[in-house]
Order: structure tokens, then C-alpha cells, then sequence
């Protein structure tokens, strides 16, 4: 891995890479990547990392494994949209579901117009502005992936597509040729940044775009705690999300990534995270999967260096129409290495909810530990729960422990808490928070709050 | 491989499958087990308990299968596997299907090596290092918990 | 009043309880007593209202109003507390918060500030001996059997309770738990007139509460009932007559 090479200063402000309002065709071939990199004025570098990507995705099948994708139709999708084409042109055209779900959680009217897709832009990235112009006096970078590759090459190319090859599944192939939107991150040396830093607070409009492609890159003992998405219902026009995020943890850095997902239910959500950590690093993922017809997405961390850790917190609340199938990996490349993963999930209505994981320990990873505890609750008898965990131990100093448990909300808990005078569906509401409190705590509290009304309102009128 | 399969057909029944194995150096055990609950008021237990000699593997597969519509299912699956020596390798994927909401269903894997204390205790109790391992596995193989 | 008529409840189709008739006043204790597996518990659920128990017949009265059918949360609001034998944990569902939805649902025009209420719950933690960290654990999540029994007592003293039942409330607990137990008891009885039903194997009980009138029940049925003196012959005789 190369170097870091101090980045020339950046200055916060409105940005746009395309020059001009450009919508490329239907479908997906080699003319229009050429044209979604021209329109972005990319380096023939870029250029050929994409030509060379898509030419990965041909060749890759579809997953034999997990949730049915034989229905995305490829050739019905738009590649490249201008953020105000592809926005939602008026409040009424959204959902009612989603127009009743901001009700009932009282969301501002402002931040309606901006999750709903309505508005690209929020009333409080004025405020948010001098924040950032503080970070970059000190050396970070936070800026759109679009911007980073033509502002800062060296630093970007040292990194990307390293952690996450194209190779690596068809969609991250597919999101190597045409990503778009994103962002990049870089924090210098020791600096530990205290506030979260989120998504939808950049002005680029891109944010939210179906290919989007992160890079954080954390340099030595600095910290940061990045937060993506948001709990009320993110209507998207554009049925396919194939994300790429890839981070770089160096010696002693730490980084925490936080999403919660709830796209409305028309979309596939297809996404490869995964972070390398050196030695002495820790990466903690938080993800929160509410939303989305189908939802794929493990979490993953690469153990590179002698005590490395890697934690993922996941919940997931698999409602009608729904498969969630989430989880999280850990590789242990190096001794000494901890990973945990805690999955909690929720299936009701008929929703499914799966999870996947894997953890290795490779024989050169001795004396490390895991420790995988997945719950999940189904709530009646027209859901599914399922959980497919590898576990795989090539190290006899290391110790590898997974559990999982399936079931339903217990009668003696609801009687109990009927017992002391809260009606049925009260009781279920407090067992149901209780369940995933261990996760939400680790949330922002705003997050934590909203995401724990959120779910009751989910459960609402579905239960008893 | 060692392949077992049962099938829970009749309400009320009740299925313990408790096996260990040793696997010597130079062997690999491939072991897979299904337990499928398709009726009510059912319930099943699996636990394989394997020791892992030097320069020896194992893989382990179990599925707890529940089909939709059953009520008052208990199933349980577990994997507990001991590396005893370097080169001691083990892959356990147990997995869950469950379709149905009147269940506990819960699965465990456990790959650990000799627990350093335990073998300490013995030999403070006057017991040589092989003989305390010896003891370890022979108990291991021998116990199953509830 | 609580009043027990002709009561008969059956549990898988086997019947555990037959023709059980009595009455718990404002005020009164009553110590219902017997050998292991006579229904005692079961009186204690059924009570309480759950949904596992089956009433074959007969009826169940709280301050005149039939409360047979009713769910169990209908009857908590009615002023019935049942403190379980083995209260069950609700992993993830603080402590701190439970006690405080309680107090507001049964005290909803005390404007009382949660840092007080903290205080108070603090305060009659530390009076059970109760480590106060256990606040702000998940209910009875890891709690040993006394620990769950003094968190039954929390409950009981942050909600509005009419008639209290107890089930076997001595397991788990040493001798100076109960004697505080008891004494905050006795307070709720003398300030509130609360009724209470003591359900226990063993008459030991009755050193620290005193009851006013007792109950024998073998095998699903009332055998006796009388006052204190009762048990004095069942000590001596034991529970076949």
C-alpha cells in the first residue's frame, strides 16, 4: 500500500463534476460508461478501471447462494440521471406509506422535501459549513468521491478498488464501471474527530445515488465515526443500489461506520463494505437494515495486523415483502486479532430475514478470538427467519465461538408485562425494543430514538 | 463423510443425537447432519463433539429445518470441536431454516484449543502433561450437558 | 374483596384445581398453604389472569366486578399485583425505565421529576439491599432468584396495588430480605389497606406476618381453613390429616 501524500487544501463550497444537464440511455454498454466518464471530465486511468470493470460483470454469474435476483432487469436501468431528473417532483407524488410514516414521526417539512427525495439539497448544511472549514485546517479531506479522484489521484488510488476489487462479485463490478456519488474521506495522523460526520450534510446531491463508491482512508491512531442514510423512509425512483464501500484503517487508527437503510420497497440493495485494518486498529460497523424489497449486505473486515479488531453490530426488520439477508465477515490474517459480531433481526408479516456470515481464522492468526451471537425473533407464522454462519478455524491457539437462537416473543414475557397493567400490544412494543436495545444504544441517540419509534410503528396493527 | 439425517413426523416426539468423535492425525472428518421438524409439539437435539489431533481436520454441516405452521418446537444444534494440536483445523457451518413463529430454535459452534488451565489444575493434582490431556479429551468425549 | 366461587381450572385437559371458593378482604392476609404440586401457584396465575389455564367453572370476583374473562392487563389496572415465584427477564428492557412507565401509568397526575423518581427508587433499593447498578440492567437479566424476588417489590411499591398475591416469596430470599419485605408490607396494609395472599409450604412466614386466616389446599382442592392456629397442627402433622 502506498504512502499518504498530504492533499493540497480543499476548500468546502457547491461543486458539480458534470458540466452540463446529461442523462446517458437505458441499459449498460461500453458507450456509456465512455459517456459517464466524459461527462465527470475523468483520467483515462479512470476511464479503463471502468472499462475493465464492466467487462468483469459480464463475465460474473449471479450469486448461487441467497435471495432471488433473477428479476433485476439490467437493461431497464438508467446508468447515469442527473440527481433533479431523477428526483420526485412534488410532495404528493411520494408513497402514502411514506407520507404517513413522516407524519406519525413528525418529521419538519423541510427534511420531508429533502427525504423524500424532493429537494437535493438541507436547510442545515449552512450550519454544518463551518464545521467542516474547521476539519480542513486540520488536514481532513471530506469531499465526493467524484471530486477526490480528479483533486487528490495519489491519495484515492493508493486505496481504492484495493480493498474491494472489481472482481470481487458482480456488483461491486458492476458498481466499479459506472459508480457515481459517494464520498471520500481521509483523516490525518492522530487526529481524532469527535463529531460525526454524515452523509447527507454534503451538498453534492449525488449522496444518495444508486452507485455510490466510498473511500475513508484513517490514518495512524486518528478516529473517525461516520454516519450514512437515515431512519425515515428514503423513497428512490431508482430500483438498484449496488454500493461500494471500502476502509483503510492504518496502525492504531479507528474508524466506526453507522448506516441505517430504510429505502422503500421497490429496491434492491446490493452492497460490498469491507475495511483492512493494521495492527492495533479497530473498525466497528453499525447497520441498520429497515427498508428495501431485498436488502444483501456483510460487513466485513479484513484483520491485517497483530491485534486488530473488528466488530459488526447489525439489526434487521424484514416486514411483508421483504428479504433481508445481512450479516458480517471477519478474516483473521494476523495473531493476536478480535472480532465480535452481534446480529439482531426481525421478521413479521411475512418478511424473511437471513443471516450470513463468515468468520476465518487463518492458521497464521494465532491466539485470536471470535465471537458471533445472532438473535432473531419471527413474529408470526407467515415469516421466516434462517441463519447460515461459516465458521472456519485453521489456527489451534485461537478460539472461535458462534451462537443463534430463533424464536418468538415469548408468552411468559407478554404476560408478565400484561401482568403489570400494559395492554398486549405495549408489552410487545417493550420485548420488541429490549431485543435490539443492545445495538440502538451504539446508535447516535437521535438515531436510537427515531429508530425505536420507527419499528413500533412498523409493528403496529401487525401484531395482536 | 458421515451423513445423518432425521426426520421428526410425529407430534410429541422427541430426538437426542449426541455423537463424538476423535480424529487421528493425518484423517479428516466430513460430517453433516439435517434434523427436520414437521410436526408439533416436536423436539431435537444435536450435539457432535469432535477432538482434533495434530495435523488432522474436520467439517462439520447440520441444518435445523422447520417447516411453516408448527407449534411448541424445540430444536438445538451444536458443534463443539477441540484443536489439540498445531496444525488441528475445523470448519463448522451450522445453519437454521425456520419457518415457523411457535419455535426456540438455537445452534452453537465452538472450535477451541486445550484450555491451558485445566491442564495446568491437573497437573497440579500430580497428573503428567499427556496424562492431563488425555483426561481432557477422554472427558470431553464422554460428557454431553443438557 | 377478592372472591373465589366454585372455582375449577384445568391445565392440558388434567384438572388442577376443584371447587375452589374463597375470599380475600381490604386489609386481610391470608396465608395459602400446602405440599408441592397442590395448585397453590396455579391459584396465583389464574388470579392473574393467564392464558394458559383453562376455567372449567365457577367465577372470579374483584370488588364485585366479574373479572373471569378479563385480560390480565385489564385486572392489573384494577389494582391486583402478583409477585412470581420466578419472574421471567426481559433482556434489554432497563429497570429504570420499567419502574418509571409503571409509576406513570398508575400515578398519572403525579408531576414528579424522573431524577426524583430515580432517587426514590435509589432509596428503596438500597433499604432491600439491592445493589442500585441493577437499575440500570435489563429485568431480571443474569438477576439471581433474590434479586428478582426484590425487584417483584420494586413494582409493587411504584404501582397502586389493592391486593397483593405472593408466591412463595421466601425462596431465594435470607431472613432479614423478608423482614424488610415484610415490614414495607405491613406499611402498604395499615396506609392503603392492601389485601394479601401469602402462598407458601412452609409456616415460618407467619413469624413476620401474622395472617388473619389460613388456607390448606391438597391436591387441587381447599382441605381447611382456619385461623393461625391451623398451622401449628400442620407443622406437627403435616399436610395429610
Amino acid at each position: 500500500m502506498a504512502k499518504f501524500i498530504p492533499a493540497k487544501k480543499y476548500k468546502y463550497g457547491f461543486s458539480s463534476p458534470e458540466a452540463a444537464v446529461f442523462k446517458t440511455k437505458k441499459g449498460l454498454n461500453e458507450t456509456v460508461i465512455r459517456q459517464i466518464s466524459a461527462a465527470k471530465h475523468e483520467t483515462k486511468d479512470m476511464l479503463n478501471f471502468r472499462l475493465n470493470s464492466y467487462r468483469q460483470f459480464l463475465a460474473k454469474p449471479l450469486p448461487s447462494w441467497g435471495p432471488d435476483l433473477s428479476k433485476i432487469n439490467f437493461d431497464d436501468i438508467y446508468y447515469y440521471l442527473k440527481p433533479s431528473d431523477r428526483e420526485v417532483k412534488n410532495w404528493n407524488s411520494l408513497p402514502s406509506d411514506i407520507k404517513n410514516t413522516y407524519d406519525k414521526l413528525g418529521i419538519p417539512q423541510a427534511e420531508r422535501d429533502y427525504l423524500g427525495g424532493v429537494k437535493a439539497q438541507y436547510e442545515s448544511e449552512v450550519v454544518y459549513g463551518s464545521l467542516i472549514s474547521r476539519l480542513t485546517r486540520q488536514g481532513v479531506i471530506f469531499c465526493s468521491m467524484d471530486e477526490a479522484v480528479n483533486k487528490y489521484p495519489d491519495l484515492v488510488w493508493s486505496h481504492f478498488s484495493q480493498i474491494v476489487p472489481p472482481d470481487d462479485n458482480k456488483f461491486a463490478a458492476l458498481n466499479s464501471a459506472v459508480w457515481s456519488g459517494g464520498s471520500f474521506i481521509y483523516i490525518p495522523k492522530g487526529l481524532k474527530v469527535d463529531l460525526p460526520l454524515q452523509a447527507y450534510f454534503r451538498i453534492n446531491s449525488q449522496n444518495m445515488g444508486q452507485f455510490e463508491r466510498t473511500l475513508i482512508m484513517v490514518d495512524r491512531d486518528a478516529f473517525v465515526h461516520y454516519i450514512e442514510g437515515c431512519t425515515a423512509p428514503k423513497y428512490s425512483t431508482d430500483s438498484l443500489h449496488a454500493a461500494v464501500v471500502e476502509i483503510y484503517i492504518a496502525p492504531g487508527g479507528r474508524c466506526r461506520y453507522t448506516t441505517i437503510q430504510n429505502w422503500s420497497t421497490n429496491v434492491y440493495n446490493l452492497v460490498t463494505k469491507r475495511a483492512y485494518v493494521e495492527s492495533g486498529g479497530v473498525m466497528e460497523w453499525v447497520d441498520g437494515n429497515l427498508g428495501s424489497k431485498t436488502t444483501i449486505k456483510y460487513p466485513s473486515t479484513i484483520l491485517a495486523g497483530p491485534h486488530a479488531h473488528g466488530q459488526v453490530l447489525s439489526i434487521a426488520v424484514a416486514g411483508s415483502n421483504q428479504i433481508l439477508d445481512a450479516g458480517g465477515k471477519a478474516i483473521h490474517l494476523a495473531p493476536h486479532t478480535t472480532s465480535q459480531v452481534i446480529s439482531k433481526s426481525i421478521s413479521f408479516n411475512g418478511g424473511q430475514s437471513s443471516y450470513r456470515g463468515t468468520v476465518n481464522i487463518a492458521k497464521k492468526a494465532r491466539n485470536s478470538r471470535s465471537k458471533v451471537v445472532c438473535d432473531a425473533l419471527i413474529l408470526d407464522h407467515r415469516s421466516r427467519s434462517d441463519t447460515y454462519p461459516v465458521n472456519k478455524n485453521f489456527s489451534s491457539s485461537s478460539i472461535l465461538e458462534h451462537e443463534a437462537t430463533v424464536s418468538k416473543i415469548g408468552d411468559d414475557q407478554i404476560f408478565y408485562l400484561m401482568s403489570r397493567g400494559f395492554s398486549q400490544s405495549e408489552s410487545e412494543a417493550m420485548i420488541i425494543n429490549g431485543f435490539i436495545e443492545p445495538i440502538v444504544k451504539e446508535l447516535p441517540m437521535e438515531y436510537g430514538l427515531e429508530l425505536n419509534r420507527l419499528i413500533n410503528l412498523q409493528m403496529e396493527g401487525s401484531l395482536g | 463423510m458421515k451423513i445423518y439425517r432425521h426426520i421428526l413426523s410425529r407430534p410429541g416426539q422427541h430426538q437426542d443425537f449426541l455423537k463424538s468423535f476423535l480424529v487421528k492425525s493425518g484423517q479428516n472428518l466430513i460430517l453433516d447432519t439435517t434434523m427436520d421438524f414437521q410436526a408439533s409439539r416436536t423436539s431435537g437435539r444435536t450435539v457432535i463433539k469432535v477432538v482434533v489431533m495434530p495435523h488432522a481436520q474436520t467439517n462439520l454441516t447440520g441444518l435445523i429445518k422447520i417447516k411453516p405452521r408448527l407449534k411448541q418446537i424445540n430444536a438445538f444444534l451444536k458443534h463443539q470441536v477441540l484443536l489439540v494440536g498445531t496444525d488441528s483445523t475445523a470448519v463448522s457451518t451450522p445453519k437454521l431454516e425456520i419457518e415457523s413463529d411457535d419455535v426456540i430454535a438455537s445452534h452453537a459452534a465452538v472450535i477451541s484449543p486445550l484450555d491451558q488451565n485445566q491442564i495446568f489444575y491437573l497437573m497440579s493434582r500430580g497428573f503428567s502433561q499427556t496424562q492431563a490431556v488425555n483426561l481432557i479429551i477422554n472427558s470431553f468425549l464422554t460428557s454431553h450437558e443438557i | 374483596m377478592i372472591h373465589l366461587e366454585n372455582l375449577t381450572v384445568s391445565v392440558d385437559k388434567k384438572v388442577i384445581l376443584s371447587d375452589i371458593n374463597f375470599s380475600l378482604k381490604p386489609g386481610q392476609i391470608v396465608y395459602l398453604m400446602g405440599p408441592n404440586g397442590s395448585g397453590k401457584s396455579t391459584i396465583a396465575s389464574v388470579l392473574a389472569g393467564h392464558p394458559h389455564y383453562r376455567i372449567e367453572s365457577g367465577q372470579i370476583f374483584l370488588d364485585k366486578k366479574d373479572i373471569t374473562k378479563l385480560d390480565p392487563d385489564k385486572r392489573a389496572n384494577l389494582g391486583l399485583f402478583l409477585s412470581n415465584q420466578s419472574p421471567p427477564a426481559i433482556p434489554g428492557l432497563t429497570v429504570k425505565t420499567f419502574l418509571w412507565q409503571i409509576y406513570k401509568k398508575f400515578h398519572p397526575q403525579q408531576k414528579i421529576l424522573l431524577s426524583e423518581f430515580r432517587r426514590l427508587i435509589e432509596s428503596e433499593s438500597n433499604q432491600l439491599k439491592l445493589n442500585p447498578e441493577l437499575l440500570n440492567r435489563g429485568l431480571n437479566d443474569g438477576f439471581s432468584g433474590g434479586e428478582r424476588k426484590k425487584m417483584e417489590l420494586l413494582q409493587l411499591l411504584v404501582s397502586r396495588a389493592r391486593y397483593l398475591i405472593l408466591d412463595e416469596i421466601d425462596s431465594g430470599l435470607d431472613i432479614d430480605a423478608i423482614k424488610i419485605i415484610f415490614t414495607k408490607i405491613k406499611k402498604l396494609i395499615s396506609d392503603q389497606k392492601l389485601g394479601v395472599l401469602v402462598i407458601t409450604h412452609s409456616g415460618s412466614l407467619t413469624k413476620y406476618l401474622a395472617p388473619d386466616r389460613v388456607l390448606i389446599l391438597s391436591q387441587g382442592v381447599i382441605k381447611s381453613s382456619g385461623s393461625a392456629a391451623l398451622i401449628s397442627q400442620i407443622e406437627s402433622r403435616g399436610f395429610d390429616k
